[in-house]
């Protein structure tokens, strides 16, 4: 890009290392440390698991005293998160009754613009319509709501047909309804959410915003996935916090992504997967200074434009447009939770099986946002102007955040067990050595007892049940949490492993998109 | 309405963390000395820390009983059929195992601090349990044949008892059909059991023989016209018969009297039988390489009962006249800080044949003079004794897991459980 070109972007954001996706993308030393940074995650979390191995084997004493220590901190994490959990569950509850829009009486909202962006590719007719069909029906001026619905030329003719449908149907009921196609196969993309977002925010700007003379400081950009179904009051409760952020210009804003668009269809194991990924992201949203954008998300227009929208040449780009935005800031940059609810599909195939690899993928993909971790230390060590303090701080959260994602479940539930079988026969007939699985059982017993105030919090959240469900189905719902330990393993830890060691060997994912289908 | 707007503060997470960091702090080193067997207590108003062990015993009867110094434990942690006590004060300590309608299983031995002493205890029915294997059969049940002037008095229970004498000590796990001589066999099914274990029991009669021969051979070789006392013997040729159990184990008997099952072997010296681990590390059993408790230097035996304590209460530890426990007092040989071979106490008594029991290694059926015997290797502090079946010149073949006795022309299998432990 000249120099004209990028003139809009922050300083920090000119760098031509700004936007690096993966280390093949620079030279030089700069390559060798980004390269250095990509294996860290994995080397850490493999030495961990390997080391448990070693120690139960070599000094069996130790890792003995480690799991006691380890599973004992995992009461007291899983006691601190629960009572996070608890806590945001009544501000989302709170938030869900407040009336928005009587809220914002008292300010002057009116020349604010709801930009929401709808990429997709090739779900089906029905999905999208879903998604549009709650976006007319949201408690907001329609006509301050622009829709930008973002296909790619690669999906095929039938995308755009359907596109063209779609604008046909609910076209006039915004005060816009752009339809973009992101054209395939441009030079340094990867095809995916990301490059088709930027795609489609770039021609909002110059279709609309420029034309119209809108402001990029009073547009809310809004990225959805393409199942998302709002609540009523999104944008009422959005545009208060917009307005009552200290910083609204160096904000984005964070729903919580609950999965109750299909969540009486789909079998237990995608409930329960689902489900945890909303409890996770209640969690952080009771740590706004750890939080990250995720998946759905809102930022005003002009942060975006300020580094060049979302990076086309990586995976988790809803991570990365926060690292982006807070490294091209120099720290001065937040997340604010919304405390309230956007729906989702939960991950579903036609079959169990296809369900099971489908959650895999997502995860797997999900957790490849590991890539951001060697991004965001790379860039905190050229970017002095962040405060040492913060960066630091940021830096461990996000690493043990990585760290104990993929390490803990297998640690606890797998690797408790190995200076048992390793241990030799002098540790086999110590009194540590009979005591431990007990402890450990015991322990882990009282953790999850953290399960039953998830089981009692998922209950109140999910929708009503279908007529032709009967009520013992609210009891699978209450009793399925015990596949907990089963699923933090293998659709958390496992492909969190899985793509922490892609990364460390240079083997690089593209973007993989997770099927959307909805039974009629 | 106000919206609660703000996330937890941070001073309130912070009170949180904090908290839970101190009960972090409290609990590792607390749970860690614990599971490595500190205990508090307070011994005459002063607190002290004691550093106890424990006992890992197992037991294949579910409905069992542990005493530990007496005391019925009623709180072990219970892994599958085995008990784990722990808390026990370092010292010598000692662990019955009871159940009615069984021998009592006892040993005695030390606790070390931080140490877990396993042992496994076993208990045979105290009437033997046999289940008849005769020639013929009566629409699948078992026939005995009497001549029919012993059939002309009443058939009564006692009176059938006397008419097969097997039972007369024991109980049948099966009807069976008593019979007169004159009755044609041709209207009954021939047992194909009976003519398998017939050919069995007659092969191991002539192997039985032919070991004996080579016994007395060695023997004469051993003292020798050339008077060589500690002259090397070439062991005879090795004959090799492998014999499946329903364990799964392998058994290979090789002519010299040795029978080996997965890592042991049992093989006789002289009139003695020993086993011998053949494994290394964890394939040797725990009391191979567990200290003795210091013995006499020459066998002893004791009857249970002077083990038992005279007490009122009912249950408490009942009495046992057929197990004895002996010790042959002697350190066999030591390789490695673990002994490799243990002598297996035949209470003096001339041993006929010997084989593992079919579903333990750590058991061996003596076949003794005196009847059949179980004894268990482990020989800290005592090798407990449990007699199966009494009689003179039996002999027993071991056959798809089962324990087949032939007592003059009766053949039955031993049944060592009994059906929900009645």
């Amino acid at each position: 890009m000249t120099e004209d070109e990028n003139a809009h972007l922050l300083p920090y954001a000119r760098r031509d290392d700004f936007k690096v996706g993966r280390a093949t993308d620079l030279s030089g030393n700069r390559r060798f440390f980004y390269r250095l940074l990509e294996i860290l995650p994995g080397a850490a979390s493999w030495g961990a698991l390997i080391g448990v191995v070693l120690l139960s084997n070599y000094a069996p004493v130790v890792a003995a005293y480690f799991v006691i220590a380890f599973a004992i901190f995992w009461v007291m994490k899983t006691a601190f998160l629960s009572y996070h959990l608890r806590f945001n569950w009544k501000r989302l509850r709170h938030n869900l009754k407040i009336d928005w829009a009587k809220m914002l009486e008292s300010f002057r909202y009116n020349h604010l613009y709801q930009i929401v962006i709808l990429p997709f590719y090739k779900e089906p007719a029905e999905v999208v319509q879903n998604s549009l069909e709650a976006l007319t029906k949201v408690n907001y001026d329609p006509k301050r709501i622009i829709v930008v619905l973002a296909g790619e030329e690669r999906a095929g003719a039938e995308a755009v047909t359907l596109a063209k449908q779609m604008k046909e149907r609910f076209g006039g009921q915004f005060a816009d309804f752009l339809t973009t196609v992101h054209p395939k196969d441009l030079p340094g993309e990867i095809p995916g959410k990301g490059s088709n977002a930027a795609y489609a925010a770039e021609q909002v700007r110059v279709e609309i915003l420029d034309k119209k003379g809108i402001k990029y400081t009073e547009a809310l950009v809004s990225i959805f996935d393409i199942d998302t179904v709002l609540y009523p009051e999104y944008f009422n409760c959005l545009v208060w916090h917009f307005l009552t952020a200290k910083n609204p210009l160096k904000t984005s804003f964070q729903p919580v992504p609950v999965f109750n668009n299909n969540i009486w269809e789909v079998p237990a194991v995608a409930r329960v997967v689902a489900m945890s990924s909303t409890f996770w992201e209640m969690v952080q949203q009771e740590r706004p200074e750890r939080m990250v954008t995720f998946s759905s998300h809102s930022v005003v227009f002009q942060a975006l434009y300020e580094v060049g929208y979302w990076q086309t040449n990586m995976v988790s780009e809803d991570s990365r447009i926060f690292w982006n935005l807070l490294i091209a800031n120099n720290g001065d940059y937040s997340v604010v939770p919304l405390s309230y609810p956007v729906s989702m599909d939960a991950n579903a195939a036609p079959t169990f099986w296809g369900t099971i690899v489908q959650i895999y993928k997502q995860h797997r993909r999900w957790t490849y946002g590991v890539e951001n971790l060697s991004y965001l230390l790379y860039h905190f060590y050229q970017n002095k102007k962040i405060p040492l303090g913060k960066r630091i701080n940021i830096a461990l959260q996000q690493a043990e955040g990585y760290w104990s994602m993929v390490t803990n479940p297998i640690m606890l539930f797998i690797l408790g067990w190995t200076p048992i079988y390793l241990g030799g026969v002098e540790f086999h007939q110590t009194v540590l050595s009979y005591n431990l699985p007990i402890m450990i059982r015991d322990l882990l017993i009282i953790a999850m007892f953290g399960l039953v105030i998830s089981s009692i919090i998922s209950l109140t959240m999910i929708p009503e049940k279908p007529k032709d469900r009967s009520r013992f189905n609210y009891i699978v719902m209450a009793v399925q949490w015990v596949m907990v330990p089963a699923t933090m393993i293998i659709f958390s830890a496992i492909p969190g492993l899985d793509a922490q060691t892609r990364l460390m060997f240079g083997k690089y994912m593209g973007f993989w998109v997770t099927p959307k289908s909805r039974k009629s | 309405m106000e919206p609660i707007i703000e996330p937890l503060s941070k001073q309130h997470r912070g009170f949180i963390f904090n908290t839970l960091l101190v009960l972090f702090v409290i609990l590792v080193p607390a749970l860690i000395f614990y599971a490595m067997g500190y205990r508090y207590s307070v011994i005459e108003d002063i607190p002290v820390i004691l550093v106890t062990g424990g006992l890992y015993v197992t037991s294949d009867l579910a409905d069992s009983a542990i005493f530990i110094d007496d005391k019925e434990i009623t709180n072990a942690r219970v892994f599958r059929k085995a008990s784990y006590v722990q808390g026990l004060n370092p010292g010598l300590h000692r662990v019955s195992v009871q159940a009615l309608g069984y021998h009592t299983w006892v040993k005695e031995l030390w606790v070390n601090q931080q140490r877990v002493v396993e042992m496994e205890a076993f208990n045979l029915p105290e009437v033997p349990h046999l289940r008849p294997v005769t020639k013929y059969l009566a629409a699948k049940i078992p026939v005995y044949f009497v001549a029919t002037s012993s059939l002309s008095t009443s058939t009564e229970e006692i009176d059938r008892e006397e008419l097969v004498p097997i039972f007369s000590t024991a109980t049948s796990t099966i009807a069976y059909q008593i019979l007169s001589d004159k009755v044609a066999t041709s209207t009954l099914e021939t047992n194909e059991e009976f003519i398998l274990l017939e050919k069995l029991f007659a092969e191991r009669s002539s192997t039985t023989a032919k070991l004996k021969e080579q016994e007395k051979e060695i023997k004469e070789t051993e003292e020798g016209t050339f008077g060589f006392a500690t002259a090397s013997v070439e062991m005879p040729a090795v004959v090799a018969t492998s014999v499946a159990t329903t364990a799964g184990i392998k058994e290979e008997e090789i002519a010299t009297s040795t029978v080996i099952a997965d890592k042991m072997m049992l093989y006789k010296e002289g009139d003695d039988v020993w086993a011998q681990a053949l494994g290394s590390g964890r394939q040797v059993p725990y009391y191979f390489c567990s200290n003795l408790v210091a013995t006499t230097t020459s066998s002893y035996q004791y009857e249970i009962e002077e083990f038992v304590l005279d007490n009122d209460e009912e249950g408490l530890f009942l009495e046992d006249k057929g197990n004895t426990l002996a010790t042959t007092g002697e350190r066999s040989f030591v390789n490695n800080g673990c002994r490799t071979d243990i002598k297996i106490d035949r209470q003096n008594r001339e041993v006929l044949d010997f084989q593992f029991f079919p579903t333990s290694n750590n058991l061996v059926l003596l076949l003794r003079e005196d009847g059949l015997f179980v004894t268990e290797i482990d020989d800290r502090s005592w090798q407990n004794t449990q007699p199966v079946y009494y009689g003179e010149s039996l002999e027993m073949v071991i056959y798809r897991g089962g324990i087949f006795i032939k007592d003059g022309e009766y053949i039955f299998e031993i049944i060592t459980a009994l059906e929900n432990n009645q």
